[in-house]
């Protein structure tokens, strides 16, 4: 079991979550840039699916398990930001960044409720890419996994069979919204960054991606490997 | 409901409560005036329901639509008054105004003919009467604008809601939810921008604060904020997060009296029908 671990955890680190420029964010599904192995890596072998296969269910509970484990990746990035905040902090920001740490865990512990026993059992992350030391490099992971979120909520919209559950994620995905653009306006204060040509489209529309392309993004961060195969997909 | 039902269970729920829904709506004289009646020209009851469901979407689209062209009048001025704004603000609410504009296009185009009459659009008086200086005081456009769009974020839901219910094409539910989203990135730019002006306590996201220094007859847009159980779920009971962070976490859905309280400060009254 150990030598499985090791040799998935080598795997991870051969994907990457990679820089800004190679995030195809725009709902152009798999990363352009094909990973690249760090240097002087033991590489084992590569992970057998069955190993590590983690099933999120299907229809509109597949969906929920899917948006619960995305607002675990959030709610634990944010957390490890805040535990290890870089020193060139300001006061504002490190107010935003504890809000914003503070409302993912909000809603990660919410659909945990919501779902109940149809809830997955947490998943478990690496953001191993990611210098929390580094004001830039934190900023940059947080606004992909913002506008990552974003693009989930707006892509997982029109896939639920039940309308009645739509009222749910209408309440978060503006504020995941609202976070996205004070993570962007962060990086670049009082610009039009924030509401930009990468994110929003000339006829002013938000991404939007499908659970597929947000996964895309997103493994490389989470240890297991998860089953997306009975979501259901855009018509 | 706390727990998600089996499927099964799901289709059942969702299949009845169609059907009422219809049956209750069938009774507003507004709506059913439209409808040819069934057994009338033999329409088959199929067709009739999709003529509705056709009906209510495009009322939904048409009142996200006066929003939209409110927000655009009001940015518009905004932008053509000389000697308004300048500089990174002028190019951020720029910005913003390409994208209100663009939203029209989207919002029109998507209107489908149905016999729904194209209402003129509304011209606000956004000096309320000669209460605020909107286009030569930064703080009055700003203060009125946060109104503006986290009344678009909060109307945006409940007629959302309705699209769905309706079932509209997928197509059309990616663009209501696409729409919206940019909303939420603005409301967080003009609330930011607000901010910084002395507002130390107005943050991107709304608690009970936000009401600092607006006006007494809006105040219904914010009056659900401190809301905090979601979908029967207490939430400060399920997790350690303090209040007001809970309260910030959700965004309140808001129907069209909130929106009325908002147009008729800005002298302008819009009949919402029946719901």
């Amino acid at each position: 079991m150990s030598d499985n671990n090791l040799s998935r955890k080598n795997f991870l680190k051969i994907a990457g979550l990679s820089s800004v420029a190679a995030m195809s964010l725009g709902g152009c599904g798999v990363n352009s840039i094909p990973p690249k192995a760090d240097p002087g890596l033991n590489l084992g072998p590569d992970p057998r699916p069955d190993d590590f296969s983690f099933y999120l269910g299907s229809g509109d509970t597949g969906l929920f398990n899917f948006i619960y484990t995305v607002e675990q990746l959030e709610a634990a990035f944010f957390t490890k930001v805040i535990d290890n905040l870089y020193s060139n902090a300001m006061a504002e920001e490190e107010r935003i960044l504890t809000d914003i740490k503070q409302h993912e865990i909000a809603h990660r512990d919410f659909y945990k409720a919501f779902l109940g026993e149809n809830a997955v059992s947490p998943v478990n992350f690496d953001f191993y890419r990611t210098d929390f030391t580094s004001r830039e490099s934190v900023l940059e992971n947080a606004q992909i996994i913002e506008d990552t979120t974003v693009s989930m909520y707006n892509g997982v919209a029109e896939l639920f069979d039940n309308a009645d559950y739509i009222p749910i994620i209408l309440e978060i995905f503006s504020v995941e919204g609202r976070h996205a653009t004070a993570i962007r306006n962060l990086r670049r204060p009082d610009s039009t960054f924030a509401i930009g040509n990468s994110i929003i489209t000339s006829n002013g529309l938000d991404i939007s991606n499908p659970p597929r392309n947000v996964l895309n993004v997103l493994f490389p961060v989470i240890f297991e490997k998860l089953d997306i195969s009975e979501l259901p997909i855009p018509t | 409901m706390k727990n998600l039902s089996p499927e099964q269970a799901n289709n059942n729920l969702l299949n009845r409560k169609k059907a009422l829904q219809k049956i209750i709506n069938t009774g507003k004289n507004a709506i059913a005036a439209s409808l040819v009646p069934v057994a009338a020209i033999g329409l088959s009851a199929q067709k009739a329901s999709a003529q509705f469901e056709e009906l209510e979407i495009n009322r939904a689209l048409n009142f996200i639509l006066q929003v939209e062209l409110m927000q655009e009048q009001y940015y518009i001025t905004a932008i053509t008054t000389d000697g308004f704004l300048s500089g990174n603000i002028r190019g951020i609410f720029g910005r913003i105004l390409t994208h209100q504009k663009r939203h029209v296009v989207i919002l029109k185009n998507n209107i489908f003919s149905s016999g729904l009459d194209q209402t003129p659009p509304l011209k606000f008086n956004f000096t309320a009467g000669g209460q605020f200086a909107p286009f030569s005081n930064l703080d009055d456009f700003l203060a009125l604008a946060q109104i503006i769009e986290d009344t678009a974020v909060g109307f945006y839901k409940t007629q959302i809601e309705t699209i769905f219910q309706q079932n509209a094409p997928a197509r059309l539910k990616s663009i209501v939810f696409r729409l919206a989203s940019t909303e939420s990135r603005h409301a967080y730019l003009v609330r930011h921008l607000r901010s910084q002006r002395g507002f130390d306590n107005l943050k991107g996201w709304i608690n009970r604060t936000s009401e600092q220094a607006l006006p007494s007859s809006v105040q219904s847009v914010y009056a659900n904020e401190d809301n905090t159980t979601h979908s029967e779920v207490n939430v400060p009971s399920i997790t350690d997060v303090n209040v007001q962070a809970i309260q910030e976490a959700w965004d309140e859905p808001l129907g069209s009296a909130p929106l009325s309280d908002v147009f008729q400060l800005f002298g302008k009254r819009f009949n919402f029908g029946p719901s």
